[in-house]
């Protein structure tokens, strides 16, 4: 049987970096194809070439045996190849039906309204869905929302669906709607293509599973190959056993920061301690709550809870500072200034300190912001705007600033996103020597800076801690598997 | 884990970090920048020449223009005295705009507020008799009040509310303008003016005369002197430091322990404070017209953009950079007046020039 799609020997390139690698793929008609991997392994890469959004390299695809040399998004789309993005593409304040036939109008000029109610109506039947097609898009469930994707796509007779990521952000229950949704499509032998970080969920839906790694395709699970144990062991790869860092067994007496029942969806409920000269990490996915640790524990946003730092309750930011608390986030978008030199991003916190009667003293700022720079060994001069520097020297110089403040507990959110592979080293290395002396919360999405860094571990999952690991137990496999893998089906720790 | 052999791993963590090679010397991290070109006819150097020097060079090219044109009225000592003695409103209007421009801000209520500041004040001094010089400052102080007030309200919508500043300020705007017309009913013999003549004495004085023997007014030298403050304050103090890291990226501001709603209600206050400023002492120089003042709201918007396109370096809207852009379109406007050109002719160059001048520099490699 002819696959319904096939790919040989992709590849593709972004300036240095080789996102695909020779990647040969081919999916049957009627099968559920997983893509699994680390962030940056090149799934995404793979479904946007296949979707017609992104240019390749060098290779071929293959759709019904076609070659297919120049495939564009509307052709892809006219080959019955339809996406369901990662965010939802919904106007919120369309009605449901409005919502649907977008884009796939029969007539391009004219909205037949009854018509395309009718058709939408149609389409929501067929996939069995209990949603009224005039419903307003705004009051549904998240979950819901996902299914008014793919009911879109079903309108416009896709013949692969390719389905990325349709559970992130979602609650257990919008998950399970999203799951049996695609369940039933399965069973009316759609093709579908289906990217996740939730293993379960993909062992659930998919017939075969591809885990790629570093761009290429690592191994091909089917059948009885095709376990949980099997996808985190081979998503691990190479360096699943190093073990870098020399963890202390925090002699738990000096309580630096306690926060109780803290909530910001889709962070449900969040209670941790802090220690004395302790690195705790956050572990999860997107979606599991761990994106919004840091701000929830700054205060910069928070729902529900309570943070104490010696004692002293924090409400903002500002508290936080004061309090010795320093953030550091790795999105730029959240800490740079345009058009800012190096000079005032250090000295921005401590003004007020090294101020007299509130007239920056030019003099001491320099000194204190060169000392701090000094130290962290930041390249450039204080002259130079930050936006101008690397990624690593960024992070290095947001870091310095807390150093010149004083503060002796940091909060890291993502510390090395656009950081390359040299710089990551070094600075993971900085947060490592100001851990060994002060406090440090650091949440990631990669599992590796966790390992590299931190002496415990709180792994999260659907908005609330599963597991804690601590010492030698935090390895890439153990976080893994209590972030991606169900809570039934947690095994425990190698 | 006992306790020396924690010991032993901070010790090796600490080797590692400092047996680690510190950055090669000669490895440069910075972009690669275009070495400058000495060719004095290099593109570049051109375009990068007029973004620093482009509004010196403008005002020179509107001064020598005019003089050739105008020789015997334009280049005069009595000319230059008049532009500089007629522009209080706008310098002040322009601090204005400024001071929300650089919080990231906009306020389209200060010309409203500033209307309604000069008819409470002329009021409260005329038809109420509030004719002593006790009683004048009095009823400057409360005019202050008032505009402080305004400009709370517009804070705290702003800072509080998380409404659009564009939006609030409109709302604002609109019912100051309102009000100033339901004081118009206020005015002695059903009038729909003040003249400068209804005014008690010593405002008059404060409105006409001079600084010690120069012809410079009174009132123009207290606006130079309260641009020099305000300058001081955003470049110099932290607040105004802060002020600035607000304006760039309130989000960052707010991480780093700035604390961004205080400074944004205090901005606007501040801009009250200005507005009614600019009230007070338009009154006093003027009196107040039922056609209060002109419309300035566009060009004290235009000066600040034009004073951060052009003159700063870096591109921020700057107090001196605002206060020189005023003096490019006050004696733009005076030199057409003298060549008897309408009015629009002015407005319409100033807005070209400030066409020319975000173009020079609009930001580069943005696609959406």
């Amino acid at each position: 049987m002819t696959p319904f799609l096939e790919v040989r020997n992709l590849s593709r390139s972004f300036g240095r970096t080789r996102a695909l690698d020779q990647v040969s793929v081919a999916i049957s008609p009627g099968a559920v194809h997983g893509f699994i991997g680390p962030n940056g392994s090149g799934k995404s890469t793979l479904i946007r070439m296949i979707t017609g959004l992104e240019r390749r390299d060098t290779g071929e695809i293959f759709v019904d045996g076609e070659p297919q040399p120049r495939l564009t998004a509307a052709g892809a789309r006219r080959l019955g190849i339809e996406l369901v993005p990662q965010e939802l593409a919904l106007v919120p304040l369309f009605k449901v039906w409005e919502n649907i036939v977008l884009g796939g109008e029969d007539n391009a000029i004219r909205l037949l309204k009854a018509d395309a109610r009718a058709k939408a109506r149609a389409v929501l039947d067929e996939l069995g869905l209990d949603i009224g097609v005039d419903e307003d898009t705004l009051t549904l469930d998240p979950g819901e929302q996902r299914l008014v994707m793919f009911a879109r796509t079903f309108h416009r007779r896709a013949r692969l669906l390719v389905v990325d990521e349709p559970t992130a952000g979602l609650g257990e229950k919008d998950s399970r709607t999203v799951i049996e949704a695609l369940k039933r499509l399965k069973a009316k032998g759609l093709t579908m293509i289906f990217v996740s970080h939730y293993l379960s969920e993909v062992l659930e839906v998919c017939d075969e599973v591809t885990v790629m790694r570093d761009g290429r395709v690592a191994v091909r699970l089917a059948g009885a190959t095709l376990t949980l144990d099997h996808m985190v062991h081979e998503m691990a790869g190479v360096h699943a056993e190093r073990a870098i860092h020399n963890r202390k067994s925090a002699e738990r007496s000096k309580l630096v920061i306690e926060g109780r029942h803290l909530a910001m969806p889709p962070l449900r409920q969040l209670n941790l301690k802090l220690y004395e000269n302790e690195c705790l990490g956050f572990a999860g996915l997107l979606g599991s709550g761990r994106e919004k640790a840091i701000d929830v524990i700054s205060g910069a946003a928070r729902l529900w809870g309570s943070v104490r730092v010696r004692g002293e309750f924090i409400e903002t930011p500002r508290e936080a500072v004061r309090a010795g608390v320093g953030v550091l986030n790795g999105s730029r978008s959240l800490s740079i200034v345009p058009g800012w030199t190096v000079l005032k991003h250090v000295s921005l916190p401590s003004l007020e300190q090294t101020s007299r009667k509130g007239f920056i003293d030019s003099r001491r700022e320099r000194e204190g912001a060169d000392a701090a720079t000094r130290r962290l060994r930041v390249k450039g001069t204080l002259e130079d705007e930050l936006e101008d520097l690397s990624g690593g020297n960024q992070q290095r110089v947001l870091l310095a600033r807390w150093l010149m403040c004083g503060s002796d507990v940091l909060l890291i959110d993502e510390p090395c996103v656009g950081v390359d592979i040299a710089a990551r080293a070094e600075l993971l290395a900085a947060i490592r020597e100001f851990a060994s002396s002060h406090s440090v919360i650091l949440a990631s999405s990669d599992p590796m800076d966790l390992v590299e860094c931190c002496d415990r571990v709180l792994c999260l999952r659907k908005g609330a801690v599963v597991k804690e690991l601590a010492g030698d137990e935090i390895t890439e496999k153990a976080i893994l598997r209590a972030t991606m893998t169900s809570q039934g089906t947690v095994l425990e720790p190698a | 884990m006992d306790d020396t052999s924690i010991r032993a791993s901070a010790d090796a963590l600490n080797l590692m970090a400092s047996d680690r090679s510190p950055f090669d010397t000669n490895d440069d991290i910075r972009r690669e920048r275009k070495p400058p070109d000495r060719n004095i006819l290099d593109r570049e150097r051109i375009i990068d020449g007029l973004k620093e020097w482009g509004l010196p060079i403008v005002f020179a090219a509107i001064l020598i223009t005019f003089s050739i044109l105008r020789p015997s009225t334009f280049m005069t000592a009595q000319n230059a005295i008049n532009v500089i003695n007629n522009s209080s409103s706008l310098l002040l209007f322009s601090l204005a705009a400024t001071l929300a421009l650089v919080i990231g801000e906009f306020d389209l209520s200060f010309v409203a507020v500033a209307d309604l500041v000069g008819i409470l004040v002329g009021i409260l001094v005329t038809s109420y008799g509030w004719t002593s010089g006790a009683a004048i400052l009095c009823a400057l102080v409360f005019g202050l009040v008032c505009g402080a007030a305004i400009g709370i309200v517009n804070g705290l919508f702003v800072a509080k509310a998380f409404v659009p500043s564009f939006v609030t300020t409109l709302a604002v705007g609109s019912i100051a303008a309102g009000l100033e017309l339901a004081l118009q009913g206020g005015i002695t013999g059903g009038m729909k003016q003040i003249s400068v003549i209804a005014l008690p004495e010593s405002l008059q004085d404060f409105g006409a005369s001079t600084f010690f023997g120069s012809p410079i007014k009174w009132t123009v030298v207290l606006v130079f002197g309260f641009t020099a403050l305000l300058w001081v304050a955003l470049r110099r103090t932290t607040p105004g430091r802060q002020a600035y890291a607000v304006g760039g990226n309130p989000m960052a501001a707010y991480l780093a322990g700035v604390p961004v709603a205080a400074l944004r209600i205090v901005a606007f206050a501040l801009i009250g404070v200005i507005a009614a400023l600019a009230g007070s002492i338009a009154l006093a120089e003027r009196g107040y017209f039922n056609m209060a003042s002109p419309p300035l709201l566009l060009p004290a918007y235009t000066a600040a953009f034009l004073g951060a396109a052009v003159l700063a370096k870096k591109k921020r809207f700057d107090v001196l950079g605002s206060a020189f852009s005023v003096f490019v379109l006050l004696v733009l406007n005076n030199g057409l007046s003298l060549m008897n050109q309408p009015r629009w002719i002015g407005s319409a160059i100033s807005g070209l020039v400030l066409l020319v001048a975000v173009l020079l520099n609009r930001p580069k490699n943005r696609k959406v």
